[in-house]
């Protein structure tokens, strides 16, 4: 008998006792053989995630310095024309400029109210709570040019506004500038800055402010001694991340800034693609810049985290109690609700009252509504708009299972011991291609698969769904490895250990032990991706298949050919079937895996909800003063 | 200046947890008083409260003159002048040590020598520029002590602040902080776990066990006369017999896995259920013939090891399973499954009532109100 077979009769230990090993001689050996197949892997999943991701992207960036480069015979000669042209010319260098400051400023606003957000509904007893939170998710899950399309039917020239309040023209005024657009971007990207200064506040702990208050310090002197110094790192990674993706915005640049005559670097790039003839050299060029400055941001923003001079995060701290508003609680929820009916319920609303008007109507009378934009959908009529739909969930779902598999599995490799510095260049690449805008690897996708080189390898997948795929797949990915790398970086590893003594492979563990407990996880990250893919448009607009346009060019269509209340019509369908998809796959995960830990907001959190919800439960109920409650009892 | 505090009645329950439960106690100014009780007893509950971090349900604390908390009356902590030092010493991790020290100290001209003096004192003058993350655990643990000595509180809570220390380092500290009410005229209130360290540095011991205040003493009279087993075993080794109370001239006595130990007082009723307590070190061991006199009782030995203080035996009182488990000490080794006589001198003995009942948070509440 073999080592082998021993091994596959589940007696390890035995078959290296029979083969004159000691006892842990052959989990040894297993360990071994595992951590080397284990590199080979990783590299493996490495080299596939720079050939759907750095080879496109690659492809368009060098043209900007290397024209020649894919040309039959290539030439490699150094030429940055394309570059200097780029700056040099006034149209472009004023777009340049717009684009920076524009990102600059909304950056800037976005981490202002994000952090004033999060601190407020983090640390305080606002009413409504929930409530806030679920619009921050709401504005963040809606497609950029959907919430532009929204602000667009309120304030636009015979807009809702100006029929409700009469030709208000400093609205459309405001509007129609760069500081009304950036206000725009602000108030769509604000929550990533809520979410990065959010996520810092409980490891503030209770003890640093209580350590203050025993010294004497009241709350004023704690905020601006202890705990806004503490934040402030967060904070200004939080306008790193929202200039970051305003930088990189498409949607808007398609939709409002176009319209308003002041382009921006997103729509340089789709210009110069669809320029006849194309100018891919003029993408690359843009599309170098566009890089370079979110790959900077992105890194300052790693860099600010990383080397925080503190050990900030750590165990053993108890988070902070929520203050009490008192006699302040009343505004302070008024001025919370007249904040998010400005940023969310203004813009979904229009959308929503857009969605039920005749064509080209922009009364808000009920004489001007009609269901037919809805009912067109179920039609015959709409047979080709509800097709776009179904496609576009069909991809999304596909591309969502295959990132959510290949991102976990990668990052999972990655994140054993076995996998050794291979690991760190992994972390890097994730860290690396989540800052690469979607405008800009969608005009390497429409470069690189249509090279003639590829044919005869039968690769030329251009204008397949292939490519559309592949390209949603290179969308998607970085942002699932990076969360998973973060997840399972937290993951206790005797917990594998336990399987690998059981005689359990790298397979066996990914399937039966760590999806299973992060099954919530990767369920919420399927969905995440699913909505975000189902949406998603530089790549669609670029990609498609000749006569099968996804969803997002559908309804982008819709508005060019001022169909609004269609076009919107059919993204709200689009919109509730994944807002049904998510709840109903929640639940069901719920009822199939009842061993995986839900959730469960309200009952981490202090006040009248999580209190009755804990009482249901038989818990002993949270106090406001929870820190010292009874988690401090040794 | 030295003050008093003085805690009455204090109640504190969250949900149906009670953490205080008509705690009542006194420390005299200038006291080292430590806090001792199992996990889960309150212990940093009522630090809390005293700090004014948490409010009580009911009851009074007050400081020299000032009233802390009391009906209607809840003194915010940053007004109490307590000081806290945590058991994760809570120093901001983004401030050097200079910056924690001063922190509390009032601004003004003689603010940078007050800080050097507490720097100095605790002995991290070195250290002032320094981040808590290039600090030791030692380093931290004075820092954070320097820090609120700084600000002159009238009292110091100090929060289990060397159970992240190693044993050397936590002795040493141990006895430089317990001179501090001496040299500073300052009531310190300490929390622990190791009875070592109550026992070792305190004047006057408080034990805590399910939010109620079993005992408070001299740390010697605790160890010698123990209110309940509760304090017993917190207070060292302790061998507990359970059993029934009765009569005995010049006392009392308990009945216990066929043995009678008598002692010289007992406050439980004859032939209620009582619990026979005496330490390790009083049994005397007789691998001879029966001893006369009382409180003499036959037991195998179960197992031995080397202890500081001897040899260390398990014993088996009564047939194995059914009877006690008993530990005492010898000078010379006795081997495993020898029989023996083991004598307890009656003045070592005490009666002990069994645990008193858990009382409920709604009959907490209504005795307190």
């Amino acid at each position: 008998m073999t080592a082998a077979t021993a091994s596959r009769n589940g007696r390890p230990g035995n078959a290296a006792r029979r083969l004159g090993g000691g006892p842990g001689a052959g989990a040894a050996r297993a360990g071994r053989r595992w951590a080397l197949g284990q590199r080979p892997a990783v590299l493996l999943g490495i080299a596939a995630l720079a050939l759907i991701v750095l080879l496109p992207l690659g492809s368009v960036v060098l043209q900007a310095v290397f024209p020649g480069l894919f040309q039959s015979p290539p030439s490699y000669r150094f030429d940055p024309t394309a570059l200097f042209q780029v700056l040099s010319s006034a149209g472009d260098a004023r777009m340049l400029a717009d684009s920076f400051l524009l990102s600059l400023g909304a950056g800037v606003a976005g981490a202002v109210v994000g952090g004033a957000l999060a601190i407020v509904l983090g640390r305080t007893d606002v009413a409504g709570r929930g409530i806030w939170t679920a619009l921050i998710w709401c504005v963040l899950l809606l497609p950029s040019f959907l919430y532009a399309e929204g602000w667009t039917f309120l304030l636009q020239r015979r807009g809702l506004l100006s029929d409700v309040l009469h030709e208000p023209a400093w609205m459309q005024r405001v509007f129609a500038t760069p500081v009304g657009v950036g206000a725009i971007l602000a108030l769509k990207f604000y929550p990533f800055a809520f979410l990065t200064v959010g996520a810092a506040l409980p490891w503030l702990g209770g003890e640093h402010e209580a350590a203050a208050r025993t010294l004497g310090a009241g709350r004023a002197r704690i905020w601006w001694r202890i705990s806004g110094p503490l934040l402030l790192p967060f904070a200004v990674s939080g306008a790193a991340m929202v200039f970051a993706d305003v930088l990189s915005d498409f949607g808007v640049a398609i939709t409002v800034a176009e319209s308003h005559r002041f382009p921006l670097l997103t729509y340089g790039i789709y210009s110069a693609i669809y320029d006849v003839p194309t100018n891919f050299a003029g993408a690359g060029a843009f599309a170098l810049l566009l890089l370079g400055a979110v790959g900077a941001a992105v890194a300052a923003q790693s860099l600010l985290l990383g080397r925080l001079p503190h050990g900030t995060i750590h165990t053993g701290f108890r988070p902070a109690a929520r203050v009490g508003l008192g006699r302040w609680r009343a505004p302070v929820t008024a001025l919370v609700a007249a904040f998010f009916a400005l940023s969310a319920l203004l813009p979904v609303g229009s959308v929503l009252l857009e969605s039920v008007l005749r064509s080209g109507g922009f009364s808000a009378a009920v004489e001007g509504w009609t269901p037919w934009n809805y009912v067109d959908l179920f039609t015959p009529s709409g047979a080709h708009a509800l097709g776009a739909l179904l496609y576009s969930l069909r991809l999304a779902a596909v591309a969502a299972t295959a990132a959510v598999a290949f991102g976990t599995a990668l990052a999972f490799l990655g994140t054993e011991p076995g996998a050794g510095w291979l690991g760190q260049v992994l972390h890097g690449v994730a860290l690396w291609t989540i800052s690469i805008p979607g405008i800009v690897l969608a005009a390497g996708y429409a470069f690189f698969w249509n090279q003639p080189w590829l044919v005869p390898l039968r690769l030329d997948l251009y204008g397949t769904v292939g490519a559309l795929l592949l390209a949603y797949l290179a969308g998607a990915t970085p942002y699932v490895l990076r969360f998973q790398l973060s997840a399972l970086g937290q993951f206790d590893r005797r917990l594998l250990g336990a399987g690998r003594v059981l005689g359990a492979g790298p397979g066996r563990l990914l399937l039966r032990i760590v999806l299973r407990l992060l099954a919530d996880g990767a369920l919420s990250l399927w969905l995440f991706v699913l909505a975000g893919t189902a949406f998603e448009l530089p790549a669609s607009e670029f990609l498609y298949p000749s006569g099968h346009p996804p969803l997002a060019v559908i309804v982008n269509h819709y508005f060019n050919q001022w169909a609004y209340g269609t076009g919107t019509a059919l993204a709200v369908t689009a919109a509730a079937i994944l807002i049904a998809l998510v709840l109903v796959l929640r639940a069901l995960l719920r009822r199939l895996l009842p061993g995986v830990p839900a959730a469960e907001p309200e009952a981490a959190a202090p006040g009248p909800r999580g209190r009755r919800a804990a009482r249901a439960r038989g818990a002993p109920a949270a106090d406001p003063a929870a820190p010292f409650g009874p988690a401090a009892l040794e | 200046m030295p003050t008093r505090l003085t805690v009455e009645g204090l109640c504190k329950k969250f949900g149906s947890v009670v953490v205080a439960d008509g705690v009542s106690f006194e420390v005299p100014p200038a006291t080292y008083c430590a806090v001792l009780g199992p996990s889960g007893s309150g212990k940093t509950s009522l630090f809390h409260m005293l700090a004014g971090l948490v409010r009580p349900d009911a009851g009074r604390v007050r400081l020299g003159a000032r009233e802390l908390d009391g009906p209607g009356r809840h003194l915010a902590p940053e007004r109490r002048r307590v000081g806290l030092v945590f058991q994760d010493y809570a120093l901001w991790p983004h401030l050097r040590v200079r910056e924690q020290v001063g922190f509390g100290v009032r601004p003004g001209p003689a603010r940078a020598a007050t800080v050097a003096r507490w720097l100095e004192l605790l002995r991290v003058e070195g250290l002032a520029d320094r981040h808590p993350h290039q600090l030791s655990g030692g380093q931290k643990q004075r820092v954070a002590m320097a820090r609120a000595l700084a600000a002159e509180p009238e009292l110091l809570l100090l929060d289990a602040p060397f159970s992240n220390l190693d044993a050397p380092l936590r002795e040493a500290l141990r006895d430089e902080f317990a001179v501090l009410p001496g040299t500073l005229g300052l009531s310190v209130i300490h929390v622990t776990h190791d009875r070592q360290e109550a026992v070792a540095t305190a004047d006057q011991v408080l034990v805590l066990a399910g939010g109620r205040l079993r005992q408070k003493g001299h740390p010697q009279e605790l160890y010698r006369n123990p209110a309940d087993p509760t304090v017993a075993e917190l207070l060292g080794p302790a061998n507990l017999l359970p059993g029934r109370a009765e009569e005995a001239s010049g006392g009392g006595a308990v009945v216990a896995a066929g043995i009678r130990l008598a002692a010289p007082r007992s406050d439980v009723p004859p032939g209620g259920p009582a619990v026979a307590f005496f330490r390790p070190e009083h049994a005397r061991i007789h691998d001879g013939p029966r001893p006369s006199g009382p409180n003499v009782f036959a037991a195998r030995i179960v197992r031995s090891g080397w202890h500081e203080a001897g040899w260390r035996h398990r014993l088996q009182v009564g047939p194995e399973g059914a009877g006690l488990r008993l530990v005492a000490f010898s000078a010379a080794p006795i081997a495993p499954g020898a029989d023996v006589w083991v004598e307890v001198p009656p003045a070592d003995c005490r009666v002990l009532p069994p645990e008193p009942p858990t009382r409920s948070a709604s009959s907490a509440a209504s005795s307190t109100a």
